[in-house]
This record gives C-alpha cells, structure tokens and sequence, in this order.
C-alpha cells in the first residue's frame, strides 16, 4: 500500500486568470507513478484529477432527439465505447469529448477494434489491405480502389423498412364451435355431434395424462389406455349421441355392450379394504370404436363397450380404441414414385384381352383352417419370393379328370392377367411397357390315361402353380437402382394324388393341397465387357499405365476433367472459340472496308 | 488534276488517328466497364439502389460517345468548325461521366481506374488536337 501526498498548492485549470467565470471553474492535477526495479520501469499509473467547483447546472436540457444517421452509409454508434455522455471516456480514443491533451495521456492504451471506434474496418478486396494469405491472381485489377467509406459491409442489416408491433390481443380464444358448413371432413379434423360439438373420447395428451374431453380426429387410429379409480371416473359422452356423417345427416352409433368377466387383467386393488361396507359402481372398462369412412364422410359407427363394476379402492385401466376403416377391404400398396420397381411393390398386371384392361396376379392368401373355400388372394408383391397355398377337400369318388380341371379352374383364378407391366408405371395403352405371360400349361391328360379305373389315386394333378418373374437391374434412378421386369413364366408342376386313409378308409374328403409359389429371379443387364489382347497389351492409349496421357490433351473439354461441370467447361471453350472466330472475321479485309465506309 | 501537299491539307492526322483508336477503345472499355458493374454487383451489395445510377451514366456515356466520335472525324476531314466544336463540347461531357467513373462511383476497383485514367489521357489529347485544329481552320 502506497500513500501519495501533495505539498504544494492546487493550479487551476487554465492559467490564464482572465477565462475565469465563463468556463467553470476548476483545478486540475496530474501524476505519474513509476514502479522500478534496478533503474528498470515495470509499470507506470497515470493519475489525473480534475476537480471542479459545485456549481448547479445553469445550461438548457436538450429536447433534439439525436439525429440517427442512415444506417446504409454510416454505421450507428460509430465509437461504441463513447459511454458517458458529457465527459471524456478514459482510453477512448474516438470520444470527441475528449481534449487532445486528455488523449495524449492514454494515447498507447486505447482501445483496439470495433469496441474502439474501428466500426469499418478494412476488408479483404480492398486493395490496401495485405492481410490475407491468399491473394488470387485477379486480385491486382480487381481490388477495390474506393474508399473506406463505401463497404460492402455497411448497412448490410439495414434496409429501412418498418415493422408494426402487434399489439397482443389478450382475449383467450372462445371456444366456439365451427359454425361452417358442412362440405364433408379432411384429415384431421374434428368429429362432430348433432349438437355441433366435438365428439370426444379420452385421449392421452401431450403431458402423458388423459383428458376426457378430446375431440377425435378425422382418419386418425389411436389406442390409449387410461388410469382411473372411482372417485375420478367421469362418464364419457352418452352413447345416443348422434355423429355428423360430414354431409350434413346424422348417424347414431350402432352400439354392443358386453360384460366383462375377467375383471382381473383391467383392474388392481390398490388397499385391502374390509369387505364388508364396498361401494361398487358399473363403469365402462373399455370402448372400441369402428368408424366406416368413404372419401370425406363417415357412413358409419359401431361401437363395442366392455362393461364392469368398479369398487372403491381399486384402480381401472380404461381402454379406448379408434379405428378408421374404409369400405373397400382389400388394403392397397400406392405405386412408388420410382418407375422401376421396388421391393415390396405390387407388380402391375394386365389383362388385354378384357374389356377394361383390368388383370390381377395373386397368390392365396388362406385364412381360418386353411380350406380353398375360406382362402382369398392377395398380389403378389416385387422382389418378395413366395410359397401359398390351401387344402382342397376331394372325396374319395372324385373322378380324376374332373379333379385336374378343378385345380386348375382355382389356380387360374389366381392369375387373371395376359401380360405384366415393366416398370411401376407402365401405361396401359403402351403395348412395348408389357411383357407377355408365357404360360406352360399342364400336359393335357386328354389323352384319357388309363388309370381312372382305380379309386382314390389320381396322377399329374397340376396342383403346383410357379410363377418365375425374370428381373433386371436396368440402371438407377437418384442412386436408387431401377428394376424392370424381363419376363413371366407360369409353370405347373404335377403331384399325384392318393387318398390318405385313416386306420380304416371311410367314405370322408382328403384334403390335396394346392400351392401357388412366387419366384424372382434377377439376372444380369449387361456382363461387364471382357478386355481384349490389345487392350491388355498395348499400353499407349492408357493412361494409368503411361506417362504420357493422350486422351487427357484436351484437358478442359474432355470427361475426364472433374473440376467444373462439364458444362461450365463447355461453355467457357464455346465463347473461347467464339472470340477466336470474331478476331478472325474482324481481321478480313472485307469488314475493314465495311468499318471504313461507316466511319467516313 | 489538284496537287494535295502537307501546307494546304488542314485536316489533322494525328486527331484522325487519335479518333479511330479511340472509337476500338470505347467498345472494349465499354464491355469491361459493364462486366465490371455485373461482378461488383454480385459480390459487393449496393445501398439504397444505387446501383441503377451507375449503370445510367454508362449507358449516357455509351450514347453520348457515338456523335462525339462522329462529329469530330467529319468536321476534321471536311475542315469545318462547327462539328469539331460540338463534338469538343460534347468531349467534355464525357469527360465529367469518366471521372465519375474513376472518383465517384460506388465501387472503384482498380481495373476502373486503370480504364479511365486511359480514356481521360485521351480525351484529353484529343480535345488538344480538336482545338489546334479549330485553331487551324478559323484562321
């Protein structure tokens, strides 16, 4: 701790005692602290005091508002450290309050870059800035000569235009209902009632927990599950309630109630109460809900409630499940917007000899026990191979012709299609995007063999369907590799078929299963080409084995060159060219007798 | 049959020259001149739309350069004053365009100073000649 006194009396400000009393008055007194050691100054401290004398403030409080000026040619706050207004800001080199004698004192120590007053600093085209490492070649005739006062920089972020601030209104929306007509629902948007209120169903909600009042959503599957216990069950929405179908009538729900038995897997007890004194309630367990939708209305609603009986103390898991079908059963796959094909896609097939071009290529698709008569079909999809099939009940008596062509009555059911599509999107009125089914039929057993005389076995039953798709990697569309279809064969392969008999052989069906079996395979678009002797010989034209690169001589305009896109560079040797051919024509003696004439 | 020699001739030569050269000229530094506003105008940003300024006075240049040139060339070789002398006055208003070019445009590059510093030697001994040739013909 240092403590430094004066002896001497204080100076005034100015020396001059005749300025006195129109500036005010003031002393004023300067130090410098020097910090030594061995005759070496580590450090200095420059103290300068300027004491006035308390006078109240006698000048006019300012009502100009200070003028901004425009942004675009000068910066605002051009000496961002001009703090305080009045007075000179110590180290401030650009505050035009400070005296120059002020600003010789921390002359050294102002401060540097933007904070400093330096809002402009030079930028790297300008022609007198050496900062940057890399100068590129046009840079000495394309460096900006101008001044410092027009940046690219200024007023970058200013473009003058005002923006109004929206005064925000605090009114809480009211939660009217849509009072709009009725033209049918999109996705997304909320069920109706017959009271123009939203049908709500318990929803979870984004903080996890459910709410009873949310409405559904149009085309929108959900299936929650909600916890809830006797002293907070609420009553979901009576089940009367008739629901706008989006055309303006109103359908009611077609509602099925059953109880529930096992009461276990929905509810816990939560304490042991005393079995005695139970309060006990019937509540909804769960609720599912079918919604029938065709294009933008609902044509109907069915709904499923589980019902059961709720005791105090227990706590009840609640399940509400929305479904949307559609009338149409079959679930169609969309065309891909790949026009090859994709894995997974159905394969397009078409049927010319009808009359709406209309064919389909299926597979059996079986269901319940596995019988032909229950199955139904489903398309085959690209690139997944397949193996289907149902079990055809025969009886013992069946005649064995009789047999055959009712196996192949059911396989040709499956394939209702002369030709198959390409790609994904072929066109049916282009013959060449279709190829032709080639179909091997079954040797025809006209020729009446010989074994119908015994019973209970029967051969060449053709209850194999295979269908080979020949497929091809035909380029790529994006990165994504596009497949076409080569070519369709349909084979059948023939079993012989013999009644299984139990321990006895009584007069029951046996059952001939028949299969449908989907095979892709791919081949190759085109084997890589084999290299000839020259080629592997003769090393002159190759250029990963020579020196001498003779291709590359027309570096800029041959594929080989990756720098620009081929088109820059073609363009670019296209005006090259261009100029050469107007310095060419401006050369001929017939155009500098044309520029003569028009110059006299 | 007259016989033309160097005394009774008055139309100057090294002025016709002078005119010619600086007709290939303008062409060329008009191209560049554009090419240049085009560049700038991408890399750099213009305020305020000030970029319509600069084109305007070189399309006023352009414009004003062809009678200029024109009139000067007739009234040398037909040894008149008055073309020369409008074509001298019309030298002046390029003149005042170029060394806007070179001072007070937006963005100076260097190539433009480099233009125009050539173009303002010209005019100006071009406009020397014009007046040694007025000079000339008057008396």
């Amino acid at each position: 701790e240092v403590t430094v006194s004066l002896t001497r009396n204080l100076q005034l400000c100015l020396p001059n005692a005749t300025d006195c009393c129109t500036t005010p008055l003031c002393v004023v007194e300067t130090l410098q602290v020097l910090a030594c050691r061995d005759a070496l100054v580590l450090a200095h401290l420059l103290v300068q005091a300027e004491i006035y004398a308390n006078s109240s403030f006698t000048g006019n409080v300012s009502e100009n508002a200070t003028v901004i000026p425009n942004q675009a040619f000068k910066p605002l706050g051009s000496c961002p450290c001009d703090l305080t207004a009045g007075a000179c800001d110590v180290r401030c080199c650009c505050d035009l309050e400070c005296t120059p004698d002020l600003k010789q004192l921390f002359n050294e120590l102002c401060f540097t870059g933007v904070f400093g007053g330096d809002v402009n600093p030079p930028f790297d085209q300008l022609c007198s800035s050496h900062s940057m490492e890399y100068t590129p070649d046009w840079f000495r005739f394309l460096c900006v000569q101008s001044s410092l006062n027009n940046t690219p920089f200024l007023g970058y972020f200013y473009h003058g235009s005002i923006s109004t601030p929206r005064v925000p209104s605090f009114k809480i929306p009211l939660q009217t209902s849509p009072g709009r007509l009725f033209t049918g629902y999109r996705q997304g948007d909320p069920i109706m009632t017959e009271e123009n209120e939203y049908f709500a169903i318990p929803q979870q909600s984004m903080a996890g927990q459910c709410v009873g009042n949310a409405p559904v959503a149009y085309l929108q599957n959900f299936d929650v599950k909600c916890l809830t216990n006797l002293a907070s069950y609420k009553k979901g929405l009576p089940h009367d309630v008739r629901i706008n179908s989006g055309t303006g009538d109103f359908i009611k729900q077609n509602v099925i109630y059953r109880t529930i038995t096992n009461m276990d897997k929905f509810k816990t007890k939560s304490e042991s109460l005393h079995s005695a004194e139970v309060w006990c309630q019937n509540v909804t367990f769960a609720e599912h809900y079918t919604f029938i939708w065709k294009d933008k209305n609902i044509e109907q609603v069915n709904v499923t409630v589980f019902l059961g009986s709720l005791c105090d103390g227990e706590i009840l898991t609640q399940r509400f499940t929305v479904k949307f079908l559609s009338l149409e059963i079959t679930t169609p796959v969309e065309p891909s917007g790949n026009p090859g094909y994709q894995v997974g896609k159905l394969v397009r097939a078409a049927n010319m000899n009808a009359s709406d071009t209309f064919g389909s290529l299926n597979i059996w698709k079986p269901a319940g026990r596995g019988l032909c008569t229950s199955a139904t079909d489903t398309p085959v999809l690209f690139g997944l191979d397949s193996f289907s099939g149902c079990l055809l009940g025969v009886d013992i008596n069946e005649d064995c012709s009789l047999l055959r062509g009712n196996v192949t009555e059911k396989l040709d059911s499956l394939i209702r299609a002369t030709h198959i599509g390409k790609r994904d999107n072929s066109s049916y009125s282009d013959l060449n995007d279709w190829v032709e089914v080639i179909r091997l039929d079954p040797f025809n057993s006209d020729t009446n063999v010989s074994t119908g005389s015994l019973k209970g076995i029967c051969p060449d039953i053709p209850a194999n369907l295979n269908i080979r798709i020949i497929f091809a990697n035909v380029g790529a569309v994006q990165g994504i590799p596009r497949q076409e279809i080569l070519a369709v064969q349909i084979s059948f392969s023939t079993v012989i078929w013999q009644f299984q008999c139990g321990l006895i052989c009584e007069n029951s069906t046996s059952f001939l299963p028949i299969t449908a079996s989907v095979q892709f395979i791919e081949v190759p678009a085109q084997p890589p080409i084999p290299l000839t002797r020259s080629q592997m010989n003769y090393t002159e034209f190759d250029c990963n084995r020579n020196d001498v690169c003779w291709p590359q001589l027309l570096y800029p305009l041959t594929r080989f060159y990756s720098g620009e896109p081929y088109s820059q560079c073609l363009a670019k040797g296209l005006s090259l060219a261009f100029f050469v051919l107007l310095a060419a024509i401006l050369s001929n003696p017939w155009f500098s007798k044309l520029w003569n004439s028009s110059l006299v | 049959p007259e016989i033309l020699n160097n005394s009774s001739q008055l139309s100057s030569l090294p002025l016709q020259i002078l005119l010619y050269v600086n007709g290939v000229y303008y062409i060329f530094y008009f191209l560049a001149t554009l090419t240049m506003i085009v560049y700038k105008s991408q890399v750099f940003s213009y305020p305020d739309d000030f970029l319509a300024p600069d084109l305007l006075v070189l399309f006023i240049m352009a414009i004003l350069e062809v009678p200029r040139l024109y009139l000067g060339s007739k009234g040398n070789l037909t040894e008149e004053e008055a073309p020369l002398g409008l074509s001298l006055v019309l030298t002046l208003g390029s003149v005042v365009l170029a060394v806007y070019f070179l001072a007070w445009q937006t963005y100076v590059l260097r190539a433009d100073v480099i233009l125009n510093a050539l173009l303002l030697s010209a005019y100006g001994l071009e406009s020397g000649l014009k007046v040694m040739a007025i000079a000339a013909f008057v008396s």
